[in-house]
């Protein structure tokens, strides 16, 4: 039996979607070649509850594309874990905020990417999408749902951070800022420059003490942060312990194949719940071994020798894989940049 | 020496600015996204206490991979030490 326990895990249920946005990491649109049954989805969650998780995210694609997906949810629930989506928001109406509420989600993600409705629609491929977003946080706002706003940013909606506060604030209840991996579809050309990235860890720790957390609660993603000397905390704690994949988070795909994180590239699948259990494949002694089995000298690149490596063990797995193809070396770090200030 | 270290730092305190204004944000919001002697302080003593939270609360490991969406109730535990 393995020491880790996958404390939260997210779960592409469907990688069906209805918008094309070109940061998907997923290259999410048609739905996977043979996803998961209701029957294997539900008993899914079963072994998850076994193997202590306590919160299972929900994502896709759009989840609630799934026409099955408030039965997982239910089953989720019912089992004692908490429920969190990932949705894009162009779906949601009256009847899927009411199950919601009903299931008493524990966070409703919906993303919104640019302070102008022109270029969130046209980051996320779909025209009137804005309105309909917009319209979505509203709706789940009047029926008190927890409200988290994601935004995924790059190159194409950096300079509209300021705008998309203004919309949002005392109508989210949280805000999630996340870098775009050059990763699935998105261009590598509109990924952040380092000195970009800078200004949005800069962005956050000023609208953090801006607002109060009763206004707008907010918080870089995993990806920003790591041992500023200059900057306030910018992530929900003001601890990086290193990437969590397969210490206590997992990744399932739509196709029942598991991962450490769903952003890892497909190499990083390490079996499929169709041919080997769940437990096995978490408790497996090589599963995520470059996170469970990290060593200091196994960080490489700029991370090489630094003094926070042995806790932070080279930042985000997805980032540093998809810049340099190898783990270890995210070089999206504020201490580093400011190294070279 | 003096002099360089004093050169060194208006230069990161210029460029902290400057990265500051190309996104539109003000020199008050600026100077409060920096850290001072106190929150740098009271920044050690929290990391601290939620390490040592941390050893009781196997929910508290998770944090720090909120890439599928935190929500206002972590926020509802923590936002009194933030």
């Amino acid at each position: 039996m393995s020491k880790y326990k996958p404390i939260s895990v997210a779960w592409e249920i469907t990688l069906k979607c209805n918008m094309n946005c070109m940061h998907c990491g997923s290259t999410a649109g048609e739905s996977r070649v043979n996803e998961l049954t209701t029957k294997e989805a539900l008993n899914l969650c079963e072994d998850l509850h076994k193997l202590n998780t306590k919160i299972v995210n929900l994502t896709g694609g759009e989840p609630i594309l799934r026409k099955d997906w408030a039965e997982i949810g239910k089953k989720i629930r019912d089992l004692g874990m908490d429920l969190s989506l990932l949705s894009n928001g162009l779906a949601l109406n009256e009847k899927i905020a009411a199950q919601l509420r009903t299931l008493d989600v524990y966070a409703m993600a919906i993303s919104i990417d640019g302070g102008k409705p022109e270029t969130h629609d046209f980051v996320r491929g779909v025209k009137g999408s804005f309105d309909r977003c917009m319209s979505g946080i509203e709706l789940l706002k009047k029926e008190n749902i927890p409200t988290t706003v994601i935004t995924t940013v790059h190159k194409e909606n950096i300079k509209e951070l300021t705008l998309i506060r203004d919309k949002i604030v005392n109508k989210a209840k949280a805000w999630q800022l996340q870098i775009a991996a050059p990763i699935g579809r998105f261009p590598r050309n509109l990924v952040l420059s380092k000195e970009e990235y800078y200004s949005l860890a800069l962005f956050i720790a000023a609208t953090r003490k801006k607002y109060s957390s009763k206004e707008l609660a907010v918080m870089g993603a995993h990806s920003i942060g790591y041992n500023s000397k200059f900057l306030k905390n910018t992530m929900v704690l003001p601890i990086w312990k290193g990437c969590q994949a397969g210490i206590s988070t997992m990744a399932i795909q739509s196709n029942g194949g598991v991962k450490g994180c769903l952003s890892l590239p497909e190499k990083y699948v390490e079996g499929n719940i169709r041919e080997k259990s769940l437990s096995d494949i978490w408790n497996s002694s090589s599963f995520a071994s470059y996170t469970r089995n990290f060593k200091y000298s196994d960080l490489e690149g700029s991370c090489k020798d630094c003094k926070y490596g042995k806790k932070c063990r080279g930042g985000c797995s997805t980032m540093s894989a998809a810049l340099n193809d190898k783990l270890h070396c995210d070089s999206y770090c504020l201490y580093m940049i400011e190294k070279e200030m | 020496m003096v002099k360089t270290m004093k050169k060194d730092k208006a230069r990161i305190r210029s460029k902290i600015y400057n990265l500051g204004s190309n996104i539109g944000l003000e020199v008050n919001e600026i100077d409060n996204a920096k850290k001072t002697a106190r929150t740098a302080i009271a920044f050690c003593v929290i990391a601290g206490i939620f390490a040592i939270i941390g050893l009781f609360s196997s929910r508290l490991e998770a944090v720090g991979l909120w890439y599928v969406g935190a929500s206002i109730k972590d926020f509802g535990m923590l936002s009194n030490f933030l």
